[in-house]
C-alpha cells in the first residue's frame, strides 16, 4: 500500500504554508458573520410564493382590482349552488322563491339540505353545529370583497397612479355594497375584521347594523370623488348609497343621492359561460338550463300568506318559464314535491336570466325613481304616484328578454307578448290608483319594488326595512303560517340571518348577534 | 557613554528587554551572554522578583522606575539619551549605527520612569534598549526576534493511558511560562518561544485525572514529551457534542444517548439508522409505515410535542444539518399508493439511505435540554451522526457482504363468506352474503361457510420471497498530520410484494405469451448506493482541518398501488378469488434520489496571554434532488381492458422533480483559563446558520403517446411548481465552570433570526445545567467507595423551538387568469386577477417547548455494572396549528390561519442499566437494558381557539372515527363513537345494521403511541471473544393501534370459526352508518403490548492462520436474524406498523403490511 508513503510529504511540508490559515480563514468567517442575521434568513422571492413585496406594481395593482371585482361576481350570483349568492340565498328567505326540497328522513342530516329548508321556513337558529354552506361562504365573500377592494385601493393609489381614478371608486363602491349587504342580511352584531397594513389581520367585535350602514356610507362618500369617466361606476355607487340611506330611514337623503341616475341606467355582472373559471359562472338560477336538478325552487306566488303572488300574477316583469312537473332528470333530493304543486301542476322557473353565463342584473335606474317615490309618499307630497305610473308605462325592462327555449318547457306559458307589446316600455300594466292612507302606499310601493326588482337581491332589504323602519310587524310582511301543504312544520320568525356559528367558535372577540330583530 | 564596541565582552550581564515581548536577538553582531539574559517578563511583572530572588535584578527594576526630571528637545537620539539616562545616575552604551539615525527627537514627560522615557524616545526609531546591571543601558537596533539560544520549544503529546491514543481537547497549562494551549486531533501541542528553564505543565481533561508533570525547555531546542492521561473509573468519558463545543459527557447535565455504531456493527444485524436508533436509546420510539422495503419510519424522541410542526428531530451529519424527507407533491402520491395511507407525508426518510457501516457513532441530543443551541427547530432533539474518520497507519482495506432472505407472515386471518341465497328470482348462491344484505333481506344465508387462504398457496399468493443484500468496502489511512478515508456501499432490495401467478399467467397469455416486466412482477424494490471521501489534516501545529464528500443514490419503486393492492387482496371481499384488478399491477411507481453532502471544517486552537483559544468554522450542503414518477404505459392493460377512462388504455403520467437544499455554517469561537486555582471557565460562543431551500415542479397527464411518456397537446393534467424555503440564524454563548473536576456548571444562550419569525420575534432559547461526581467528594462514604466507581446527579433546564411555516407570518397572493369583465371596466375583458390565499399571522410564534431533567449515573464493582436513570417534563406552549378562519376576515373556508393555540407536556423517564455478569477469557457475558415512559397530553387550550373536537380545518362537524387534538389528551388521540349495545330484536340469530346502538359524541379510545417502551440486549462472547452472539429484544406497551384487518374480516360476518359471535356481528354492524345512526370502529381498536425478537446475531473471528492464508489482517463471518418472533395480545400481523397515517404527527395503526422476518449471514475482511 503506497497511499501512506506518498502522503508524507505533508509532514514535511504543510506547516510553512499553512501556518496561520485556520486563523485567518477563522476571523474573516467571524466577522462576516457579523453582518446582519437578518439578511442571512430571509426567504423572500422564494419560488411559488407572492407575498407584499411582489405586489408593489402597476401590473399588480391592476390585478387586485380584478381581485376584488371577482368576490362582487361571485357573491351576488353565486359560484356553485352550494352558495347560490345573495339573490338566491334572499330569494329563499322571502317570498321570490319556493321551496323545492322535500326535507325528509334520509336527506334531512345532510348540512346543505337542512339549511335549505331552514332558509325556505325563516328558521335559523344562531347555535347551528353543522356549518351552513350558504350561510358561511356569502359571509365570507361578503368580507373577502371587502378586505380585498380595501387592498385594491391601498395598491391603485400607491402604485398605478396612470390608471383611472375611477378604478379607485369603484374599490370604495364595492366596498360599500358588501358592508350595506352585510347590515342587510346579517342579524346585528357583525364582526368587520381587518387585514392590518403591516401584515396579519385583526379579529374584531360585532356591531350595530346601523353602526355598519354608516361604514358603508363613508364608502360610498369616499368613492365620488374619484369617479371621471365611468359613470356606470357612478351610478353604481350613488344607488349604493341611496339604498343604504333608505335602510336608515332616511327618505329624503336617500332621492337626493339617486336623483342624477337615469332610468334606463342597468348594472350588470356578466358572466362566461365557456367557464374560463368556475366564479365566472353563475349558477345562481339554473332552472332553464340542461341542469334542472340544481334548481331547489320555483318562483313564489302568495307562500306564506304575505307573499305577493310573482307567479300567477302574469306580471310581465316576472317572466317566466313552465316546466312540466316530475321532470325526467329529476334527482332524488331535487325532485318537485307533491305538495308543492299537486301532479299536473306546473311548476316555474324565472327567465330573468335564461343562460347561465349571462349578464346578471344588479342595480338598475328604475330603483332611482322608486326611490324618489317613497321620499315623496314620506314627505307627504302627490309625486310618488306618478313616478309609479310613468314607470308601468314607459320604464325599461333591460336584460330579461327570454331568447332561447328550453327544450321540454311548454312555451305557451312565456308571456313575452306582453313585454314586447308597444314601444319604449312594459304595455299591459294598468295604472296604479292611490289607496288613501300613507301604510297603503308604502304597500302598493314595496310590491312595485317587488316587482321591478325581482330577483336581484333587494326583497329581503325591503321587507326588512318594512319591519325595522316602518314598524310591520314581522308576520305581516314576511312569509308566515303553515309551510304550504308541508304538514309537519310552520314559518319561524326570523328576519335576518346570524352571523355564521363559525363566527363565535374562531373569532375571539365575537359574542353573536346583538340583536335578531329586524 | 560609550559604544558596544568598547563594551567589556565576557562580562557578566543581565540583559532585559524594555521593549514589549522583545528579547536580544540572535542575530545581533555582538554575542551577548546568553546566560545572563533575563526573561522579560521578569522584568515586566512586578512578581517576578520574588520568583528569582536575585538581588541584582531587583537593583536594575529601581534603576528603571526612577523618575526623570529632564527635557530633550530637537537633539540627536544618542544625545537625548545620554541625557535622560545619566539624569537617573545611568549610563549608556549603543551600536555605531545609531549615529547614522538622523531624525531629530523631544522629551519632555516629567516624572515619567527612566523605562516609559527610554520607551518613549526610542518608539519608532527601530532601536530597542538593554540594561547591563547594575546601571547601564545598552541600545542596538531593534530585530524583532527571538532569541533560540535564550528560549526553546516543547512538543507535547498527551495521550489516553488506557488504549495510547491522542487525546484531542487536552487543556495545557505552564503557569510559570503564563501559557496555555489545547491539545489538537492527534492530541498534540508546541509551545514555542518558552525561555530555557524547568516548568511544571498542567494537564486536565474531564473524565481524566489531572496530571502534573515537569518538562524542561532547552534553549534553541524543541524538546518533546508525552503525558499519559489516566482514566477517570467512568464510563462517562466519551466526548459528546452537547452544544458549542465538544465536551466530555461527565461535564455535561443532560442525558445524551450515544451510539457506538462501530462496535455494534461488528456483532449485530443492523440494517438502518432507524432500526439503530429503535433499538439502543432509551427514549426513543420507531414506528415503521410498512414491512415493504423503502417504507418510512417515524422517529420520536420523548414523544410528540408538536401539533403541526415537525415532529422529527433535527439530524446532523459532521456537523451539518441535512434533510431528512424530500417531501414533494409527487413522493405523497407515489407512497400513498404504496403503503395505504392517505397520502400526507408518508414519505421516506433519507437518513435511511445511509449505509450504517459509514457511521463511527450517532450521539442523540433528546430534547431542549441539550439541544437549546441549535435553536429555532431543535425543540425535538438532535440527532448527530459522526462518520468514520481515517486512522494514521498502514493503508487498511474493509471489504464486507451482508445478504438477508425477507420472509413475509403468512399468518393473517384470512376472509371467510357466508353463503345464502337470493329471496327471488336468481337462484343460487348469493356470494355477497354479509350483515347488510342479511338486513335489507336481499341474502338469506344457508349457513354455509366459503373460504380460501391464498397465501397457503404460492401460486395464488401475493407474497414472494424477498431480500436486502449489500456489499461494501473501506479504505482508510495516512499519516500521522494527514488521514484519508473512502468507503463505497451498494445495497439491493427486493420486496415480497409479487404478483401471483396465476395473474401472471392469465395476464400472459392475454398478451399472446408477452412476458411481464420484472417491475410489474415484483413491485417493489429499492437500491441505495452511496461513496464517501473523508480527508483529515493537520495544518500547523495548533491547527486542523477535515473535508468530506458523500454522494448518495437511491431507487424506490412500488408498482401502482403495488402494496395497498396486496393487502386489499389479503383482506378484502375478493379474497376467495385469485387476485384480480389487474389495474393494480400495470404501472410503476418510483423514486429516484440523488444526494450529495459535502462537509469542510477548519479548527484552531492559538493561545492569547495565557488563556487557551478555540476556533472552528463548519461549513456544509447537502443537496438532494428527487424524480418521482408515476407511470402507466399507454396499452400496458390491453387487451384486459378496454374502456378509455382506464388509464392502462390511455396512458398517464404523474410526475415530479424537487431540489432540497441544506447549507450550513457554523462558526465557534472561545477560551478557557483559570481565574482561580479551584475553577476552570471555558467559554465558547458563536454563530449557527441553515437555511433550506425546496423546490418543486411536477405535473401530470393522460392520454400518453404510445410507448412514450409523454402527453398528448390536449391532455396535459395539473402542472405546478411550488418552493419553499426556511432558515435560522443565531448567535449563542456558552460559559461553562468547572470547579475541582468535581462540579460542572453550564449556562447557555441562543437568540435566534428565522425565516419565519419576523423582524420583531427573536426568540431567546436558555439553558443551564450541572453536573456533580458525587463520588469524587470528600463526604462519599469510604464503604461505598470500594464498589462504587462514579455517582453522578445531574440536573438540567433548556428550551428550543419549532418554528412556524414558511408562510404563517406573510400574507399570499395568487394569481389567477382569466374572465375579469365587470360590466363597465375600462380595461380588458380578460386578465389576471389577484387573490388573497392567506391572510398571514405576524403574531404567531415560534413554538417553544422547555424541558427540565434530572438523574443520575452510577457505576460500580469496576465498571462491571452501570445504572443510569432520568426524569423528564416537556412544556410545549404556544403550540401552532392551522386553524380554521373567522368569516368576519373574508377568507376563503378552506383557508387556514397558523395560530398558536395551546400547551402541550410531554414527561417520563428512561432508565438504562448495563452488567457485565460474566468476564472472563472464556466466556463474557454482557447485558444492556432499558425501559422508558413517554406521555404526552394537550394541556390548555389559549382563549379563543376552537374547540379541536367540534370543529376540523374547514368549520366542519367531526363524523366518524377520529385522530384528534383535544384537550386534555395526548396528541392524536384515537376517537370513536362508543358501541353501546345490541341485541338481537327480531330473534333470526343476526345481529343486523337496525340492531346496535351507538353513541352521539366521540370518546376517547387510546394513543397511538406506546406509553413504554423498552429494549433488552444480550453479548454473548466465547472463546476469548472469538464468537459472538447477539440477541436483542424489544418491547412497548399502551400502543393503541386500529386492527384494519380484523374490520374487514367482519364484514363478511365471520371470526374465523364459523359465523361470528353476536358481538363480531354487532361490531361490524356498528361499522356500518344506518339511517341516522353514525358509524363507528369502536370494536376494531387494541391496546396493544409486544415483545419482539428484534435480532439475533452469531458472529465469528475467522482463525489468524485461515486469515494469513488469506493475506488479511482479520475476518469475521456472521449469521443474522431479524423480527424472528412477536408475543403479543394484538390479534393482528404487526402491532407495531402503521400504513394509514393521517398526517405527520397521527401514527395511526392500520391495516399494516408486516415487517418481514430476514435470516442471513454477512462477512467481512480487512485487509
Amino acid at each position: 500500500m503506497t497511499i501512506g508513503k506518498n502522503l508524507k510529504f505533508w509532514n514535511k511540508r504543510q506547516g510553512a504554508k499553512l501556518r496561520g490559515a485556520a486563523q485567518l480563514a477563522t476571523l474573516a468567517l467571524l466577522g462576516l458573520s457579523a453582518c446582519s442575521l437578518e439578511n442571512l434568513v430571509s426567504t423572500d422571492g422564494e419560488p411559488g410564493r407572492i407575498d407584499p413585496e411582489g405586489m408593489k406594481t402597476e401590473e399588480a395593482a391592476v390585478a387586485l382590482f380584478y381581485g376584488a371585482v371577482q368576490p362582487f361576481r361571485l357573491v351576488f350570483a353565486g359560484q356553485y349552488t352550494t352558495d347560490g349568492g345573495i339573490v338566491r340565498m334572499t330569494s329563499m328567505f322571502t317570498d321570490e322563491m319556493m321551496s323545492g326540497v322535500t326535507p325528509d328522513a334520509t336527506s334531512f342530516p345532510n348540512a346543505q339540505t337542512s339549511e335549505i329548508y331552514q332558509f325556505f321556513t325563516r328558521r335559523i337558529p344562531e347555535d347551528q353545529t353543522y356549518r351552513r354552506v350558504m350561510q358561511e361562504n356569502i359571509f365570507r365573500n361578503l368580507n373577502l370583497l371587502r378586505n380585498q377592494a380595501s387592498d385594491g385601493i391601498n395598491a391603485l393609489v400607491k402604485y398605478a397612479p396612470q390608471q383611472p381614478r375611477d378604478l379607485v371608486g369603484h374599490l370604495h363602491s364595492l366596498k360599500g355594497w358588501s358592508l350595506m349587504w352585510l347590515a342587510e342580511i346579517y342579524c346585528s352584531g357583525i364582526p368587520i375584521s381587518e387585514y392590518l397594513g403591516g401584515g396579519g389581520y385583526e379579529y374584531l367585535p360585532g356591531i350595530s347594523s346601523d353602526s355598519v350602514y354608516k361604514l358603508a356610507l363613508i364608502q360610498f362618500d369616499s368613492a365620488m370623488p374619484y369617479f371621471k369617466d365611468s359613470l356606470k361606476y357612478k351610478y353604481l355607487a350613488m344607488v349604493g348609497k341611496s339604498r343604504v340611506l333608505l335602510n336608515r330611514g332616511e327618505f329624503a337623503k336617500a332621492a337626493e343621492a339617486v336623483q342624477t341616475v337615469p332610468t334606463d341606467f342597468v348594472f350588470k355582472n356578466p358572466y362566461n359561460a365557456s367557464g374560463v373559471s368556475p366564479s365566472m359562472i353563475a349558477t345562481v338560477w339554473s332552472s332553464n338550463t340542461s341542469n334542472p336538478e340544481n334548481t331547489i325552487g320555483t318562483v313564489g306566488d302568495r307562500k306564506g300568506i304575505n307573499g305577493l303572488p310573482f307567479a300567477s300574477s302574469r306580471d310581465p316583469r316576472i317572466p317566466l318559464v313552465k316546466h312540466p312537473t316530475q321532470h325526467t332528470s329529476y334527482s332524488t333530493v331535487y325532485k318537485i314535491p307533491a305538495w308543492l304543486f299537486p301532479t299536473g301542476s306546473p311548476w316555474f322557473g324565472t327567465s330573468s336570466r335564461p343562460h347561465i353565463a349571462q349578464e346578471f342584473v344588479v342595480t338598475k335606474g328604475v330603483v332611482a325613481r322608486l326611490t324618489e317615490a317613497e321620499a315623496s309618499i314620506n314627505a307627504g307630497t302627490n309625486t310618488w304616484l306618478t313616478i309609479l305610473n310613468t314607470l308601468r308605462t314607459t320604464g325599461s325592462f333591460s336584460g330579461t328578454k327570454v331568447d332561447t327555449v328550453v327544450s321540454g318547457t311548454d312555451t305557451t306559458f312565456y308571456l313575452d307578448t306582453l313585454w314586447n307589446a308597444g314601444t319604449g316600455g312594459v304595455v299591459g300594466l294598468r295604472p296604479l290608483t292611490d289607496p288613501g292612507n300613507k301604510n297603503a302606499r308604502i304597500k302598493l310601493l314595496y310590491d312595485e319594488r317587488a316587482y321591478w326588482m325581482y330577483f336581484t337581491g333587494n326583497r329581503q332589504a325591503d321587507l326588512r326595512r318594512l319591519v325595522r323602519v316602518y314598524g310591520i310587524p314581522q308576520n305581516q310582511v314576511y312569509p308566515t303560517g303553515p309551510v304550504s301543504v308541508e304538514p309537519f312544520r310552520t314559518y319561524g320568525d326570523d328576519t335576518n340571518i346570524p352571523v355564521p356559528y363559525t363566527e363565535n367558535a374562531i373569532n375571539p372577540s365575537y359574542t353573536g348577534c346583538i340583536n335578531r330583530d329586524a | 557613554m560609550k559604544t558596544l564596541k568598547s563594551l567589556p565582552f565576557g562580562l557578566p550581564a543581565i540583559a532585559a528587554s524594555l521593549a514589549l515581548g522583545m528579547v536580544p536577538s540572535a542575530d545581533a553582531q555582538e554575542p551577548y551572554n546568553s546566560l545572563y539574559l533575563q526573561p522579560v517578563a521578569s522584568l515586566a511583572q512586578p512578581g517576578s522578583e520574588k520568583t528569582t530572588g536575585r538581588t541584582d535584578v531587583k537593583r536594575t527594576a529601581n534603576i528603571l522606575d526612577r523618575r526623570v526630571d529632564v527635557s530633550v528637545v530637537n537633539s540627536n537620539l544618542v544625545d537625548a539619551l545620554q541625557t535622560i539616562v545619566e539624569s537617573v545616575d545611568g549610563k549608556v552604551s549603543h551600536t555605531d549605527d545609531i549615529k547614522n539615525y538622523n531624525k531629530r527627537v523631544s522629551f519632555s514627560k516629567k516624572g515619567s520612569s527612566l523605562k516609559e522615557a527610554i520607551s518613549t524616545l526610542l518608539k519608532g526609531t527601530g532601536f530597542e534598549a538593554y540594561l547591563v546591571p547594575p546601571g547601564e543601558i545598552v541600545v542596538r537596533r531593534s530585530t524583532g526576534k527571538e532569541s533560540a539560544q535564550d528560549t526553546g520549544s516543547i512538543r507535547i503529546t498527551v495521550k489516553d493511558a488506557s488504549n495510547n491514543k491522542g487525546l484531542l481537547g487536552v487543556s495545557l497549562e505552564m503557569k510559570a511560562a503564563n501559557r496555555a494551549l489545547v491539545t489538537g486531533d492527534n492530541g498534540s501541542v508546541v509551545f514555542r518561544g518558552i525561555p530555557a528553564g524547568t516548568y511544571e505543565v498542567i494537564a486536565r481533561r474531564i473524565g481524566f485525572s489531572t496530571v502534573r508533570q515537569e518538562v524542561k525547555v532547552v534553549a534553541g531546542e524543541v524538546g518533546s514529551i508525552e503525558i499519559r492521561l489516566p482514566v477517570m473509573a467512568t464510563s462517562l468519558t466519551e466526548v459528546v457534542t452537547a452544544g458549542a463545543a465538544e465536551r466530555a459527557k461527565l461535564e455535561v447535565g443532560t442525558s445524551i444517548a450515544t451510539i457506538d455504531v462501530a462496535e455494534i456493527m461488528k456483532t449485530t444485524p443492523v440494517s438502518s439508522v432507524s432500526q439503530l436508533l429503535a433499538t439502543h436509546v432509551p427514549g426513543i420510539t420507531a414506528i415503521a409505515g410498512s414491512g415493504g422495503v423503502g417504507s418510512p419510519t417515524r422517529i420520536r424522541i420523548r414523544g410528540n410535542t408538536s401539533i403541526e410542526g415537525n415532529n422529527e428531530p433535527i439530524y446532523i451529519i459532521d456537523g451539518v444539518r441535512i434533510s431528512n424527507d424530500v417531501s414533494t407533491q409527487q413522493s405523497n402520491t407515489i407512497y400513498a399508493g404504496v403503503y395505504g395511507s392517505s397520502g400526507m407525508n408518508d414519505f421516506a426518510q433519507r437518513i435511511d439511505d445511509i449505509d450504517p457501516n459509514m457511521i463511527e457513532s450517532i450521539e442523540v441530543l433528546k430534547g431542549p435540554t441539550a439541544s437549546t443551541l441549535y435553536g429555532s427547530e431543535a425543540a425535538n432533539g438532535v440527532i448527530i451522526i459522526k462518520t468514520k474518520r481515517g486512522k494514521a497507519g498502514p493503508t487498511r482495506w474493509t471489504i464486507r457482504a451482508d445478504h438477508r432472505e425477507l420472509i413475509q407472515s403468512k399468518n393473517y386471518a384470512y376472509g371467510q363468506r357466508l353463503s345464502g341465497y337470493y329471496p327471488t328470482g336468481n337462484a343460487g348462491i348469493n356470494p355477497t352474503c354479509n350483515l347488510t344484505s342479511i338486513t335489507n333481506g336481499s341474502c338469506i344465508p344457508t349457513g354455509d361457510i366459503l373460504g380460501f387462504n391464498m397465501l397457503q398457496d404460492d401460486r395464488f399468493s401475493p407474497l414472494g420471497r424477498g431480500y436486502t443484500q449489500s456489499f461494501g468496502a473501506n479504505v482508510d489511512g495516512g499519516v500521522e498530520k494527514l488521514q484519508f478515508s473512502l468507503s463505497l456501499n451498494r445495497t439491493n432490495q427486493l420486496g415480497n410484494a409479487k404478483l401471483p401467478d396465476v395473474n401472471r399467467e392469465y395476464i400472459e397469455n392475454a398478451r399472446g405469451g408477452k412476458k411481464l416486466d420484472n417491475d410489474i412482477v415484483r413491485p417493489n424494490a429499492r437500491n441505495v448506493n452511496n461513496a464517501s471521501a473523508r480527508i483529515n489534516g493537520i495544518m500547523t501545529d495548533n491547527s486542523d482541518f477535515s473535508i468530506q464528500a458523500t454522494f448518495g443514490q437511491s431507487y424506490m419503486r412500488a408498482g401502482n398501488n403495488g402494496m395497498t393492492g396486496v393487502l386489499s387482496e389479503v383482506r378484502g371481499p375478493n379474497d376467495i378469488a385469485p387476485v384480480g384488478g389487474w389495474t393494480d399491477w400495470n404501472g410503476t411507481r418510483s423514486q429516484e434520489v440523488k444526494k450529495f453532502t459535502g462537509v469542510a471544517v477548519v479548527n484552531a486552537r492559538p493561545q492569547w496571554r495565557g488563556i487557551a483559544l478555540n476556533g472552528s468554522g463548519t461549513f456544509g450542503l447537502d443537496f438532494n434532488l428527487n424524480d418521482d414518477v408515476f407511470y402507466i404505459p399507454r396499452g400496458s392493460c390491453t387487451p384486459l381492458c378496454t374502456s378509455t377512462s382506464d388509464r392502462g388504455v390511455t396512458g398517464y403520467v404523474n410526475a415530479g422533480r424537487a431540489s432540497d437544499n441544506v447549507r450550513t455554517i457554523r462558526l465557534v469561537g472561545g477560551g478557557a483559563g483559570s481565574p482561580v486555582d479551584f475553577a476552570r471557565i471555558d467559554m465558547r460562543f458563536g454563530m449557527d446558520y441553515s437555511k433550506n431551500n425546496k423546490w418543486n415542479l411536477y405535473g401530470n397527464a393522460s392520454g400518453l403517446r404510445l410507448g412514450q411518456m409523454f402527453y398528448a397537446a390536449n391532455t396535459v393534467g395539473t402542472i405546478q411548481d411550488i418552493g419553499d424555503a426556511r432558515a435560522t440564524a443565531g448567535w449563542f454563548y456558552e460559559p461553562t465552570v468547572n470547579i475541582r473536576n468535581k462540579l460542572f456548571l453550564t449556562v447557555g444562550l441562543r437568540a435566534d433570526y428565522g425565516s419565519a419569525l419576523g423582524d420583531q420575534v427573536i426568540p431567546k432559547y436558555p439553558k443551564w445545567n450541572g453536573s456533580w461526581i458525587v463520588s469524587e467528594e470528600t463526604f462519599f462514604p469510604e464503604s461505598f467507595r470500594s464498589f462504587v466507581d462514579v455517582f453522578r446527579v445531574r440536573f438540567a433546564y433548556g428550551q428550543a423551538g419549532i418554528m412556524p411555516t414558511s408562510n404563517a407570518r406573510v400574507r399570499t397572493y395568487s394569481m389567477s387568469s382569466g374572465f375579469v369583465n365587470d360590466g363597465d371596466s375600462p380595461l380588458t375583458a380578460t386578465g389576471t386577477y389577484a387573490q388573497l390565499t392567506g391572510p398571514g399571522n405576524l403574531w404567531v410564534r415560534p413554538e417553544r417547548t422547555k424541558e427540565y431533567e434530572g438523574g443520575f449515573e452510577i457505576d460500580f464493582l469496576n465498571q462491571k455494572y452501570g445504572l443510569d436513570v432520568t426524569a423528564f417534563r416537556k412544556e410545549t406552549k404556544d403550540a401552532i396549528q392551522g386553524s380554521p378562519l373567522a368569516g368576519s376576515i373574508g377568507a376563503f373556508v378552506t383557508y387556514q390561519s397558523k395560530r398558536n393555540v395551546g400547551h402541550i407536556s410531554n414527561s417520563g423517564f428512561e432508565i438504562s442499566g448495563y452488567a457485565l455478569a460474566i468476564d472472563n477469557p472464556n466466556i463474557t457475558y454482557k447485558l444492556n437494558a432499558n425501559i422508558s415512559r413517554a406521555a404526552n397530553k394537550l394541556t390548555k387550550r389559549d382563549p379563543g381557539v376552537v374547540s379541536f373536537i367540534s370543529l376540523n380545518a374547514s368549520g366542519d362537524m367531526y363524523t366518524g372515527n377520529q385522530t384528534l387534538v383535544v384537550e386534555g389528551y395526548p396528541l392524536f388521540s384515537r376517537f370513536a363513537y362508543e358501541l353501546l349495545g345490541f341485541s338481537d330484536v327480531n330473534g333470526d340469530g343476526y345481529i343486523d345494521l337496525n340492531e346496535v346502538r351507538v353513541g352521539d359524541s366521540l370518546v376517547y379510545v387510546g394513543s397511538p403511541q406506546p406509553k413504554f417502551s423498552g429494549g433488552i440486549n444480550h453479548t454473548i462472547g466465547l472463546l476469548n471473544n472469538k464468537l459472538m452472539i447477539n440477541a436483542n429484544f424489544l418491547y412497548t406497551r399502551g400502543q393503541t393501534q386500529f386492527n384494519a384487518f380484523n374490520k374487514s374480516q367482519k364484514d363478511n360476518i365471520l371470526a374465523g370459526q364459523g359465523v361470528g359471535s353476536l358481538q363480531e356481528q354487532a361490531c361490524y354492524a356498528a361499522s356500518v352508518a344506518n339511517g341516522n345512526r353514525r358509524a363507528t370502529d369502536w370494536c376494531f381498536f387494541e391496546s396493544t403490548n409486544t415483545l419482539r425478537f428484534e435480532a439475533l446475531g452469531i458472529s465469528f473471528q475467522v482463525p489468524q492462520h485461515l486469515v494469513k492464508r488469506m493475506r488479511a489482517a482479520s475476518a469475521r463471518v456472521s449469521l443474522n436474524a431479524n423480527n424472528l418472533a412477536i408475543w403479543s395480545n394484538y390479534s393482528g400481523v404487526d402491532p407495531n406498523v402503521n400504513t394509514t397515517q393521517v398526517n405527520l404527527n397521527g401514527m395511526e395503526a392500520g391495516a399494516a403490511f408486516a415487517r418481514p422476518r430476514e435470516l442471513g449471514f454477512s462477512f467481512s475482511v480487512t485487509f
